[in-house]
Order: structure tokens, then sequence, then C-alpha cells
């Protein structure tokens, strides 16, 4: 593709032309989109957060220039609930980029028998509407009746508390999400399948066990497909709302260990119907999520490997 | 690989003393590798598909079956009663004799009680010495289906359903179309700002729905279009961040020989 690194504002040649042409088609169902559906609505968050914007009295609307964001920096909830997001990303985000490897690697092992029905059962809890899920696992999850701990008595473990424990609530919340595992798997397989089985014969004349294939080729090839794992999954810390809202209303029960930086964003603007501020945190956690975004894909240069040829 | 190899450096055909061994090894080393995958397998999607057993055990219980089980038996059961002379009093598990019967209580005492075997309540009398009250009800399998009932009698569900259906399908033939057209512009065509157009696209991700709630709303009211399934179907033709992020991942995995112009 030598089209490609044609320096701007030189001659294109009259397929580069029509390449970008349709390149702009391809493209435009998005452009379109993106203007009316997410661009004017950013920009109304945005005019919000430097307003006193109530949802309570929406005529009464004063600016009040950067009052919002310096209200920021002295909330301690701020602090608080970025504080226990990035403690729980510790725990889950390992676990949200190991795990769908590994059972795409169980559900694509060629030991296994009757791969097409495990692979439904497998994905089947990603199906169940999140609150339904929810309210399932806070009945497996209860201390005395939860079948969860009935098993773990059975094998003579003590069942911990797990929703009313400040040391258990991130295991409980990291069990919780196991049933949302069903797409990252899904598409982890794919990946897999899409392998062409030419480098695995490759690897095998060349000597290589069946690690080493899984290290040196199903790895690097599948690494467009963890990097999309790891950022949804980061995004989707940030945003982490339904299951600790539900299982604690909103209060960071116990302890303050569920105040999520997005239950405190709900809480702000839907409860306390500020929407001036609540739209100030939100970009707070735009411009973080953001950054942390970047650096994944800034370090993605260095472990990502794509196939295609380019890189980013 | 080994032993396959010295298999072969024997007379295998028409000789009495061909070695089948390794050929066995090899198909059993096989077939114990299946079965332990297999096996791993089933025992872990039993313990995640577990809260589903839940889900079921728990439909079929009334509100009073739930209370109870919070100390008494998984499955939907109630206490276990018997018409002993045209009254029915409660079934308990005695211990008797080193063994545990299922017993009516017909006389409650406070030091001990009088019980009949269920099966026969005119038959001999039992005493049971101790507290009646430190002894377990004995259950009987009682499922309720009213739950199903409610649930069908309260929602209009192949209303819904129709809605659901209507709806998952435009929406997902607005998507997939959408999408993949735009997903191949990003991992194949050169455009300028094509860089900085992704990173926009992967920004709309990290965006809270709901900041974008209130807008939102507005903005459809403007056009007319609130009240009615437009607002709910017509997004979905304009492509989504998550489909297109993932679509174009798969594009740039595949080596762009198998599309490069011919």
């Amino acid at each position: 593709m030598s089209t490609r690194a044609a320096p701007r504002g030189a001659r294109l040649t009259p397929l580069a032309r029509e390449q970008r042409l349709w390149g702009w088609v391809f493209l435009s169902p998005w452009l379109v989109g993106f203007a009316a559906f997410t661009a004017l609505p950013i920009l109304a968050s945005l005019v919000f957060s430097f307003t006193d914007f109530r949802l309570t009295d929406p005529e009464a609307v004063s600016f009040v220039g950067l009052d919002n964001f310096r209200r920021l920096t002295v909330d301690p909830l701020v602090r608080v609930s970025l504080g226990v997001t990035l403690r729980f990303a510790l725990i889950s985000l390992p676990i949200a980029v190991v795990l769908p490897v590994a059972l795409a690697a169980l559900l694509d092992s060629r030991w296994l028998v009757g791969k097409p029905l495990f692979r439904t059962l497998f994905y089947m809890p990603y199906v169940v509407p999140v609150v339904s899920a929810i309210y399932i696992w806070q009945g497996v999850l209860n201390t005395q009746s939860g079948w969860l701990n009935r098993l773990l008595r059975l094998v003579g473990l003590p069942g911990p508390n797990w929703l009313d424990d400040v040391r258990w609530i991130y295991p409980a919340l990291v069990i919780i999400g196991l049933w949302g595992l069903g797409n990252a798997f899904l598409i982890t397989l794919a990946g897999m399948q899409a392998v062409p089985t030419a480098y695995y014969e490759a690897a095998r004349v060349d000597g290589a066990g069946p690690l080493a294939r899984f290290r040196h080729v199903t790895l690097p090839l599948i690494s467009p497909v963890i990097l999309y794992n790891l950022v949804l999954s980061l995004i989707g810390l940030m945003r982490y709302f339904e299951v600790p809202f539900i299982l604690s209303n909103g209060t960071g029960r116990p302890g303050s260990s569920t105040m999520f930086f997005n239950i405190h964003f709900y809480k702000t603007s839907f409860v306390f119907f500020d929407m001036g501020y609540g739209s100030a945190l939100a970009w707070l956690m735009f411009a973080v999520t953001m950054v942390l975004t970047g650096l994944l894909f800034w370090s993605a240069r260095h472990w990502v490997f794509y196939a295609g040829g380019e890189r980013g | 690989m080994a032993a396959v190899g010295s298999a072969r450096a024997y007379p295998t055909v028409g000789s009495s003393y061909a070695n089948t061994a390794p050929h066995y090894r090899r198909s059993l080393r096989r077939m114990g590798l299946t079965a332990t995958v297999t096996l791993f397998a089933t025992m872990l999607l039993t313990v995640y598909l577990m809260p589903f057993g839940y889900m079921v055990v728990t439909s079929f219980k009334d509100r009073d079956q739930i209370v109870a089980s919070a100390t008494g038996p998984v499955l939907p059961v109630e206490p276990r009663t018997v018409d002993v002379g045209g009254r029915q009093v409660p079934v308990y598990r005695v211990p008797l004799d080193g063994e545990v019967r299922e017993l009516a209580l017909v006389r409650p005492g406070r030091r001990e009680s009088v019980f009949v075997d269920p099966a026969d309540p005119a038959g001999a009398e039992v005493t049971w010495e101790g507290a009646w009250r430190t002894l377990k009800p004995a259950y009987v399998f009682a499922p309720r289906t009213g739950n199903f009932a409610e649930v069908w009698r309260g929602i209009d569900f192949p209303r819904l359903l129709f809605n659901t259906a209507f709806i998952a399908f435009t929406g997902m033939v607005g998507t997939v179309v959408s999408c993949v057209m735009v997903a191949y512009a990003f991992a194949r065509f050169p455009l300028p700002f094509k860089g900085a157009l992704f990173l926009v696209l992967i920004a709309t991700i990290v965006l809270p729905k709901q900041v974008l709630l209130v807008p939102t709303y507005a903005f459809f009211h403007a056009i007319g279009w609130t009240g009615t399934w437009l607002p709910l179907i017509v997004p979905h033709f304009f492509a989504n961040a998550y489909n297109v992020f993932l679509l174009r991942q798969y594009f740039m995995q595949l080596p762009p020989s198998s599309t490069r112009r011919r």
C-alpha cells in the first residue's frame, strides 16, 4: 500500500483518490450518526458543566464559570470514589483479561467433547438482563441460604458474608461480573479460530509443543482481540454502575467500598438533580478514562501484533 | 512419538508378534485427555450456571416457602402433615432407638410427647421423651406454579415479545450493515485524520450514557420522535463504536493479501 505514504498536498494517484472517496462513503454512517446522536448531546453537557442547571428547576439557569470544576478538587467523595474504582480495577482487570482467553482456549481444545453445547451454555448467562442477573446472584450469595455458601459448607469451609463484609465485597462483585464474560470469551474464541492452521503446522514442524504453540502462535495473533477486551474492561470499570447500585442502593455499603465513581455521578445528577456539577463529574470521568485508554493504545505498540501489517 | 517410531520397527503385518501396545497406549492417552478436559469443563459449567438452578427452584416457591428456605431445605417444600382422627397434625423427624423416624405429633408435651405412625394413624402410639420443639419438621416436595400464572396474567407477553423481536431485528440489520461499512473504512482505506477520528470513536464508548440522557431526549423531542419507535431503531443504522472497534480489530487481523485489489 504505497498510496498511504503519499504526503499531504502531493498529487494523488487516481487510485488513491478513488480509495479516499470510497473511504469517506463507508465512514459516512458513523459521521452522520456521531454528529446527530453524540456530538450535539456532548456539547449540551459541556455547556451544562459551566452552569448551575438543576433538573428540578430548569428555567433558572445561570453561568457559574469554573465553580463546578473547582468543586471537584474539594469534594471528598471524588477522591473516595476514584480510589474505590482504582482498587477494584486492580483486582478485576487482570481477571477480565485472563479469564476470557483461558475459557476460549478450553472451549477451543480438541480434547473437548460437545463443543457447540459447551459454548452455548457458557454464553447463556450473558443473555440474561443485567438487573435480573444481579437479583439472582444476590440470592445465590446470601450468607445463610445462598447456594454458594451451602456448597462451601458441604466441603467444610465457612461461607463468608459476601455482600456485607468489606473484605469480601470485591470478590463478590468479581463473581457477579463473571456472568458478563460471555461476549469477551466469544470474540476471543472467534479470534482463535481465525488463526490460520498453517501457522500451527509450521510451529509443530519446528518442534513446538502445545504450550509453546499457544504462547508463540495463538497469543500474538489474538492480541488485537485482547487489546479490545482490555480497553472495554477498563472503560466498563470507569462506568461500573448497575451491580453496586442494585446491591447497595447507591449507599456505597459496606463501608464506602462500593461508592464507585459512576455512582457518585449518578446520585449527584439524578438523585440531587444537580446536572451542572454532574456534568463536571462526567467530564472528569471522561478525562481520566481517555488518559488511561490513551496509555493502553500507546502500550499496544509494544505487545499487539496486527497480521494486517499496520500498527496502532 | 518415540513409541510410535519403535512400533514401526517391528514387522506388523502377518506377524503373530506384532507389538500393538504403543498404538493402544496412544489412544488410551487420547481418551484420558478427552475425559479429563470434558469432565473439567462440565464441573466448571455446573458452578457457572448454578444461579440458573437457584432461579428455577425459586420460581417454584411461594412467598412463605422463600422465607422458610432461609434456614430450611433448598427445594420447594412444605411441612408434612397427616390426618389423624379428622385433624391435621404435623409430622416431625424423631430420633428413636438410633434411627430417625417420621412420626405424626398427636399430643405435644413439654417433657414427653405422643406420636403415631403417619402410615397407620389408628395404630400404636409412640411416646418420645424430650422437648418436641427441638425436633426438625418433616417436609414433602411441594412446587408451586402460581408465579408463572401471575407473570402470564400480569403482562401481555405475546405483545412484548413482538415489540422486542421487531426492534431487535431491525436494529440488528442496521447495526451489521453500518458497522461493517465503517469498520472496513477504518481498517483498510487510506484516509486523512483517520487516527484522530478513530480516537473520537473510542472516546464515545467512554462517555457515560447518563450524561447524554437529558440532551438526547431533548433532541428527539425537538424533532418530534418522542412517543415513537424511531429513537429505538434509527440510531442503529448509524453504527456504534463497540462493534466498529471489534470489527476493525478483526479486519486488521486478516492479511491484506486476502482483500487487496487484483
